[in-house]
């Protein structure tokens, strides 16, 4: 029997990486898969992708990914996929790899796919004119819809949601699913016609050889936790793949427990809380951060996220965790930094470069809490070097003490 | 507790500074189900530290109708015995969804503080800048540090400070049900404002039927009480006079509904700006809500002018005070008067004594218990008779997965 679940899959957070990597985390934790690693640019560039099976580029904005990437970085996934490694790219990590114009930038370009959503003169956006077009090159990527749809094939359909991803003009052989229809939550962003046009009848998802490897493109977000059959078809592509990589090395784990963990948690967990009290509490403020852009909904998403990691983790008597000092000061930087733009907004200043360090700070406390989580679920962790399987069984209840 | 609750409550030592989270045990609720009930278990448990307890009903944050009531519980000051006041508004649902149901505070602070519950989070706030603030520079003060313009509190001013039976414990920036002095409790331990805000979930054993149930009471309630029919409207327990009603009329910019309350009998009046004009403007704060019409009432019969008891009570709140409390001790008519008298009176005064249990914020009916222990506003409760304690019961009982019986629903 395949075993997959013991694929080792590196998810790509860093630079350009939106909020939606998150999803990957919850859609595979509910279907049993814990061999989850999180990898940022400079880990692609050091050559660490021959530790995984699976690499994942989800959404985002491919521009500050590639340039982030580098050269370098971008070699090292085509070597990756071509010696047999797994390639997904959702929206970002899709319009990244492929080359859908004459004059394309000079990222993956693993596989020449022409995309109906590219003119050098889009149609008229109806509503959400700020998160419609992106510029690329001679021409502009057009977002036609957003939310809901149905992709299917001859088989099956099933609903997913699409933010910005392509409608890809693939030959038969490569299509996984089309476009099929809209459906009752599906927004229009230009005249539906026009809508229905541009997308339905184009693939949503292609599987492409390269080298020994495989390409697996998709426009919708299958990983997103609200949609079961798109999870499911997600799992089942996964499944017909056999692992073969070791997995990353171990990385060095302090391991918490007794007054020293609760403290950790209690102090982390209270930065949290606040943080999400005023980014609950915003109003309507959005950056534009590379070509992407962030509302401050996404924040309390992000928080959101990890309240719920920290609950899940307060379970434990023992926990291992990646630089605790450094996650404890993102939290406390993640509160600084939101009272700050809370602070400037209501002056009616700009916020973009608090914004851009609150997403990295959400991130790397989200990552730190996950590779915890991740690796309770492997019911491994790491202690002096050694592959030293633990179990850890849920304790009492942390007794959270609050001292002036 | 898996449903309808949190998992923990919480007892803080103001002494000690130190908040324990207890599980709050499926048996425990099953006995005392919630609101002035559970309150009065904690309260004799930890008598010895003076407590206030502030609970939460069954059925307060959630889609019964109705459900905004928390409930302060503590030994009045005015009456000498244990007695329960309304927490209404949205307070009483935000202490739910804070991640504590009920929170038991005990003895008394070495300084000033505020306590700022929070998504499973107790913090202790040094609150010495904010003595001898009025509640609403306080409220304002406390949700700008804190991030939230959503975040609820219960608070003193000055009376209270005082601690002056004549205090009230204020939401906000309005004054809620407290007669029994209360405000004086929260200056005696110091404490001046407990703040609250939460994200938690509530978690109902058979969702679906909860619903469906909840649906129709919803339905009951509004054929006896139409929609239509608001603010003064609903008050007639208050006894309004007429003069003021007609002065009042002139100055209503709109009715309020507390949490999930279909009955929207609290009315925004404004003297500062034309009451009609509906788009947020410069003024912040343009008039008063009229959060207790009883005390609103009071304040006519005590001689205030009628055209100035917005105002007054507006300085009422702002101070603390218990607007029944002071009433007979105004003498002035004017506004500028009365509210002279008002920050002498906030200085020193003491309450008449009365027996009751239940605040008099709402009229006494028999079904005044079941509200307060279900969690669901006295207000609603007294005018429409399809929440029963047999209804309660099985709604109780389809939302836990427990079973109950009307005779929980007794103190």
């Amino acid at each position: 029997m395949n075993d997959f679940k013991s694929l080792k899959i590196g998810i790509f957070i860093g630079e350009g990486a939106s909020y939606s990597w998150i999803w990957f985390v919850k859609t595979f934790s509910s279907l049993d898969l814990h061999e989850i690693y999180f990898l940022d640019e400079h880990d692609v560039i050091s050559g660490k992708l021959s530790e995984y099976d699976c690499f994942i580029i989800p959404g985002g904005d491919p521009f500050p990914m590639a340039d982030a990437l580098e050269k370098e970085g971008l070699d090292a996934i085509k070597d990756f996929v071509s010696s047999g490694g797994i390639y997904l790219g959702v929206c970002a990590g899709t319009y990244l790899s492929m080359k859908f114009c004459e004059n394309a930038m000079p990222w993956l370009n693993l596989v020449e796919m022409p995309i109906n959503n590219y003119s050098p003169h889009p149609p008229e956006a109806i509503r959400m004119k700020y998160k419609y077009l992106v510029k690329y090159r001679d021409g502009y990527v057009f977002h036609p819809v957003r939310n809901s749809l149905v992709v299917g094939n001859d088989k099956f359909s099933f609903n997913a949601p699409l933010y910005g991803g392509p409608p890809m003009v693939a030959p038969k052989e490569n299509r996984l699913l089309d476009y099929i229809d809209f459906d009752d939550k599906t927004l229009y962003l230009i005249d539906e016609t026009i809508a229905r046009n541009t997308m339905l009848g184009c693939a949503a998802g292609i599987k492409v050889p390269f080298g020994e490897g495989w390409l697996y493109l998709f426009g919708p977000h299958f990983e997103h936790p609200h949609f079961n059959q798109a999870n499911q078809f997600l799992y089942d592509i996964l499944s017909k793949h056999t692992p073969q990589a070791s997995g990353p090395q171990q990385p060095s784990m302090t391991e918490l427990g007794g007054s020293e963990l609760r403290g950790w948690l209690k102090s982390i967990k209270g930065d949290v809380s606040s943080s999400r009290v005023i980014a609950n509490g915003m109003l309507n403020l959005r950056w534009k951060i590379g070509e992407k852009i962030w509302e401050d909904e996404k924040i309390s998403y992000f928080l959101d996220a990890v309240w719920k990691t920290i609950r899940s983790l307060q379970k434990y008597d023992v926990l291992p965790v990646c630089d605790p000092t450094g996650l404890e000061q993102n939290a406390k930087d993640i509160h600084d930094l939101l009272s700050e733009i809370r602070s400037l907004s209501k002056r009616g200043i700009g916020t973009e470069v608090q914004a851009k360090e609150l997403i990295e700070a959400t991130k790397k406390l989200s990552e730190g809490l996950f590779n915890t989580y991740f690796c309770l679920k492997r019911n491994t962790w790491w202690s002096n070097g050694k592959n030293d399987r633990r179990h850890c069984e849920g304790g009492e209840r942390l007794c959270v003490h609050t001292m002036r | 507790m898996d449903n309808m609750y949190t998992e923990y409550y919480l007892v803080v030592d103001l002494a000690t500074g130190e908040a324990e989270e207890i599980e709050l045990e499926e048996e425990f609720v099953q006995e005392y189900v919630g609101g002035a009930k559970l309150n009065t278990a904690l309260y004799e448990e930890h008598k010895d530290g003076d407590p206030i307890v502030l609970g939460t009903g069954l059925f307060t944050g959630t889609l019964v109708p109705g459900s905004c009531l928390g409930v302060m519980t503590a030994k009045s000051p005015v009456t000498g015995k244990l007695a329960h006041s309304p927490i209404t508004w949205n307070a009483g649902a935000e202490l739910k969804l804070t991640g504590y149901s009920f929170v038991v505070i005990k003895n008394k602070a070495a300084e000033p503080t505020y306590l700022w519950l929070h998504d499973e989070i107790a913090d202790f706030v040094d609150a010495a800048p904010l003595w001898g603030k009025d509640t609403w520079d306080v409220t304002d003060i406390i949700r700008d540090e804190q991030g939230e313009d959503r975040i609820q509190l219960l608070l003193i001013g000055k009376a209270g400070e005082n601690k002056l039976t004549t205090s009230q414990v204020i939401q906000n920036y309005w004054g809620d049900g407290d007669r029994f002095g209360f405000g004086a409790l929260f200056g005696e331990k110091n404490l001046k404002a407990v703040a609250m805000r939460g994200m938690g979930e509530l978690e109902v054993d058979d969702a679906e039927a909860f619903l469906d149930k909840a649906e129709e009471i919803f339905k009951a309630v509004v054929a006896q009480v139409p929609p239509a029919t608001k603010g003064f409207d609903l008050v007639d327990f208050a006894d309004i006079p007429a003069d003021l009603r007609a002065a009042a009329d002139k100055q209503t910019h709109r009715a309020e509904a507390d949490f999930n309350n279909p009955l929207a009998y609290k009315v925004y009046l404004k003297y500062r700006e034309d009451p009609s004009v509906m788009e947020m403007s410069d003024n912040w704060n343009p008039g008063v809500l009229v959060s207790d019409p009883i005390g609103f009432a009071a304040l006519a019969k005590a001689g205030v002018a009628p055209e100035a008891c917005g105002e007054v009570l507006e300085a009422v709140f702002r101070l603390g005070l218990n607007p029944v409390a002071i009433a007979s001790k105004l003498t002035a008519k004017d506004a500028a008067g009365v509210i002279a008298e008002l920050e002498k009176l906030a200085e020193s005064s003491e309450a008449d004594s009365f027996e009751a249990l239940f605040s008099p914020f709402a009229p006494a009916s028999d079904r005044e218990e079941v509200a307060y222990i279900a969690g669901i506003d006295p207000v609603l409760m007294g005018k429409v008779d399809v929440l029963t304690a047999d209804v309660l019961a099985e709604l109780a009982s389809i939302a836990t997965g427990l079973d109950f019986e009307a005779d929980a629903f007794k103190l």
